[in-house]
């Protein structure tokens, strides 16, 4: 697994805010114990010490959620001041958030894109059923129509059909994940987020599009499980 | 990535205890400042002012003066009048929530619009003004066992309790003289306790059955940090039920043989109450017990009870605690083999059919080696050592045990702050009105898992005002909502035309009535079902008002392409649909939209081939 590590203190050399003297981490300074404010560069990625990357090492991001709130949840602030306190309210927040949009690929990626500045609405086609489906799908849709026993047995064939073919999705969409990641890779550390370059863009729309066709095949598993109620 | 803590801030010395509210038990626990000789920083429970370690949460009032604990407990029976108990299910709550769910209760509660008043003698007592007796009883308790003044507390509520109800209990604590540094949920106190020995890793599912309260957290424990995964619970469920159950059954018992309505009796229900209790304490250790009550001066009613027919009565009951475990479990994303380990707390814990069901819920021997009792008490002073910024190596990562939103269009209720979302969090909205010239706008911030405004708790309204006039849609209002590390809501509204900001603090006011809320949690699980098919009613509708609106704008190309008596039907079914979306009926509306759209189909085909034919042409 690449290690999608931004050493916060090497991309952003800083002085404490307070008292001036170099930051050994970005948030706290250990000569005069001020906490330091967010900068408005913060990102869910940042925050938590990731590059931004599609897939990450989730036991780290674990580990990392994990050191950060020892060192910064508002419990350890309780005797400080009220600027300590209120700091450390705003990074476990960001931090807390950051986390649970991390954690799951999904959501991961939607912020992804987000921060990147594609939005989904940039390619809205209709939603189609994918041409590999189709066929059980409308033999389902006859069956419905005509014997419950029939349709059962097809539902349960298509189930398995649908099953299949998402997985053989999730696996295009992870490859384009490694291949947005391995072009972010080689671009300068210090630009990526926030920079779209060419070869990226291309790469995210093909993403989208996949996650498009995920968001509709989410429904239609939906639709099944509740077509399975009533039928089986 | 190694991080330094920085260690230089000062210590108030001055001692915050942690206190376990219970409703039936109190206690409160202490940290001492001096580490044991192994460096553990483990609590103690601070004996009582009657030499106890719990403290019966009973107020009997003397002359007019509160007694609380064992001293009040024997009175129940006695003087039951003056005599308040369980006054923890009236917490937060209003009258009207009385009625079915709290049971009959033998002192007077006065009926009326809005918080509960409880009438003792000739004086009139709210729930908060009993909790802070009890509360005053452990801070003079903590006060003669540590021998210095305690002003400082940490608090613990059942995880499911709702924002009324914590903030009663912070008012309670501060009528009583104490600073509530912090609430914290039962279940996670315990788990504290529990997680002391470092060795206890993993994750655990923490079973909390009280007096009146059921709770079920779910946890990871990593090396000292303690991450609550998810919480569920039911604030009407407990130790109680089974008293209740017992004497409900004893009450008919006694009217079939005598006819005589005991429940109209204060001082016989309180005695019929307390057998109930002796009854199902005894039934935790033998396999028979005589529930025995003195009727009057002749008459002693008597009936033997074995542990297979008490199971059976309260089986219902602990059948209750099913769902919300398996809610905990879905909504943590695990299955019961994933867990370590099941704890168990809580009084009714010793009882064999409280394992058994946990045992059949978690498919596994539950872990019933803590404390029952103290458990929570010395979680809460754990907390209370963090606090005090004297333990570091342990720390808390708490969630909202409820969703949080706001009203939208239509009366439902749009959830900003899911449950379980870790805290501190902040989420936000933007706003825009809907006339022009609008200088306000009206926010109402709901607290429930169901999908009708009306079906869940309303914590607040407030009016957005000062906004500039200009045309409807025109103005963006950014509303935050924040939720600090206290699980207290702020609001604050943003202009983001203007920059121009407020603050507005969430104080729900317990006064007010809260019939709908313990009725909408309860309900929440009952309804789940009925908010399935209400939330696909709204799906289908939506569905076939595409179809619909599609169907329309298309009817003069159908009778452009189409023979007339097809585009006819067409326009016949357009006319069925229409009609079918008046009505509630998933399946009319459906059967309307499906044949719509079959009779579409050629229309649809003879369009495309248009298209095609416009591309075709405009290619050439
Ligand atoms: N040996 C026992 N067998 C069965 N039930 C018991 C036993 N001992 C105590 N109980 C019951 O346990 C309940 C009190 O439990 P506990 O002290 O844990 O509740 P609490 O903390 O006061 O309530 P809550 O947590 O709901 O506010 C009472 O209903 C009591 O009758
Ligand atoms: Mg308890």
């Amino acid at each position: 697994m690449r290690s999608g590590l931004v050493a916060v203190d090497q991309a952003s050399p800083r002085n404490c805010n307070s008292c001036g003297t170099a930051l050994a981490t970005g948030f706290l300074c250990t000569h005069c114990g001020r906490l330091q404010p967010l900068g408005s560069e913060e990102n869910y990625f940042s925050v938590l010490g990731f590059a931004p990357r599609l897939q990450l090492d989730t036991v780290l991001l674990e580990k990392r959620f994990y050191e950060l709130s020892r060192a910064l949840h508002p419990d350890r602030f309780t005797t400080s001041d009220a600027e300590n306190r209120r700091i450390s309210t705003e990074r476990m927040t960001l931090i807390n958030d950051a986390y649970r949009n991390l954690k799951t690929s999904a959501l991961r990626r939607s912020y992804f894109l987000k921060l990147f500045g594609f939005h989904s609405a940039a390619n809205q086609k209709n939603p189609r059923i994918p041409v590999e489906l189709a066929e059980t799908w409308f033999e389902l849709q006859d069956a419905l129509a005509e014997s419950p026993t029939e349709a059962a047995s097809k539902l349960r064939g298509f189930e398995v059909e649908l099953g299949e073919f998402r997985a053989r999705k999730l696996q295009a969409l992870l490859a384009i994940e490694a291949e947005v990641d391995a072009a972010l890779d080689k671009l300068d550390p210090a630009q990526s987020a926030g920079t779209r370059s060419d070869a990226i863009a291309v790469l995210a729309e093909k993403l989208l599009a996949e996650v498009q066709g995920e968001t509709y095949l989410d429904s239609m598993t939906q639709n099944m499980e509740h077509m399975k109620k009533l039928l089986l | 990535m190694s991080l330094p803590i920085f260690g230089s801030q000062p210590t108030d010395n001055t001692p915050i205890v942690g206190i376990d509210l219970g409703t039936t038990n109190s206690l409160v626990a202490y940290v001492p400042a001096a580490a044991s000789e192994s460096g553990a920083r483990n609590p103690m429970i601070l004996k009582s002012r009657e030499g106890k370690n719990l403290i019966p949460s009973v107020v009997s009032f003397m002359d007019g003066k509160p007694v609380v604990g064992y001293a009040a407990k024997e009175h129940k029976v006695r003087d039951a009048v003056h005599t308040i108990f369980s006054v923890k299910r009236l917490l937060g709550r209003g009258f009207d929530d009385l009625k079915g769910s709290l049971g009959t209760l033998p002192y007077k509660i006065l009926p009326g619009q809005g918080i509960i008043r409880i009438q003792v003698g000739d004086r009139v007592y709210t729930a908060v003004e009993i909790s802070a007796a009890i509360l005053r009883e452990l801070k003079l308790s903590a006060e003669q066992a540590l021998g210095m003044p305690v002003t400082r507390a940490v608090i613990t509520v059942p995880a499911y309790f709702n924002d009324s109800q914590r903030q009663a209990t912070r008012t309670a604590g501060r009528l009583a003289g104490l600073d509530v540094l912090r609430i914290i949920n039962e279940p996670t106190a315990a788990s504290l306790a529990y997680g002391l020995d470092r060795k206890r890793q993993g994750l655990i599912a923490v079973y909390d059955l009280g007096g009146g309260t059921f709770d079920i957290s779910v946890l990871k424990l990593n090396d000292g940090i303690f991450e609550v995964l998810s919480t569920n619970g039911n604030s009407l469920l407990g130790g109680d039920d089974f008293d209740q159950a017992l004497a409900n059954q004893t009450i008919h018992d006694i009217r079939t043989q005598w006819g005589i309505n005991a429940a109209e009796n204060a001082t016989l229900h309180a005695a019929i109450l307390e057998a109930a209790e002796n009854t199902k304490i005894a039934l935790s250790s033998q396999d028979h017990f005589t529930l025995e009550v003195k009727v009057d001066s002749e008459r002693v009613f008597r009936h033997e009870w074995t542990v297979e027919a008490f199971e059976a009565l309260v089986q219902p009951i602990l059948e209750k605690t099913r769902e919300p475990c398996l809610k905990a479990l879905a909504d943590a994303g695990l299955k019961p083999s994933d867990l370590s380990d099941v704890v168990l707390v809580g009084g009714p814990s010793r009882l064999a059919a409280v394992q058994k069901i946990a045992r059949d819920i978690f498919g596994r021997d539950p872990n019933n080696s803590v404390h029952p009792d103290e458990v929570v008490a010395a979680g809460a002073a754990i907390q209370a050592d963090i606090l005090a910024g004297r333990n570091r190596d342990f720390l808390l990562l708490d969630v909202v045990p409820l969703s949080l939103g706001i009203e939208t269009y239509g009366g439902l209720m749009s959830t900003l702050i899911p449950r379980n979302t870790r805290i501190p969090t902040v989420a936000r909205e933007t706003f825009t009105t809907f006339a022009d010239r609008q200088t306000g706008v009206d926010i109402h911030v709901l607290q429930g898992e169901r999908e009708k405004v009306a079906d869940n708790r309303s914590l607040s309204r407030f009016k957005l005002k000062g906004i500039q006039p200009m045309p409807a849609g025109m103005p963006r209002i950014e509303v935050s909502f924040l939720i600090d590390a206290d699980g207290i809501l702020q609001v604050a509204a943003k202009d983001l035309k203007t920059g121009s900001e407020q603050s507005i603090e969430v104080r729900p006011s317990y006064g007010l009535t809260d019939a709908e809320v313990e009725r909408m949690l309860l309900a929440s699980m009952d309804h789940a079902e009925a908010d399935a098919v209400w939330r696909r009613l709204v799906g289908v509708k939506n569905d076939a008002e595409a179809v619909l609106v599609a169907a329309e704008k298309r009817l003069p190309d159908a009778f452009r392409l189409l023979p007339e008596p097809d585009a006819r039907k067409i326009e016949q079914h357009i006319n069925e649909l229409r009609t079918a979306l008046k009505t509630e009926h998933i399946e009319s509306i459906q059967r309307a939209s499906s044949h719509l759209n079959q009779a579409s189909i050629r229309l649809a085909e003879l369009l495309f081939k248009d298209v095609i034919a416009q591309s075709v042409d405009g290619n050439q």
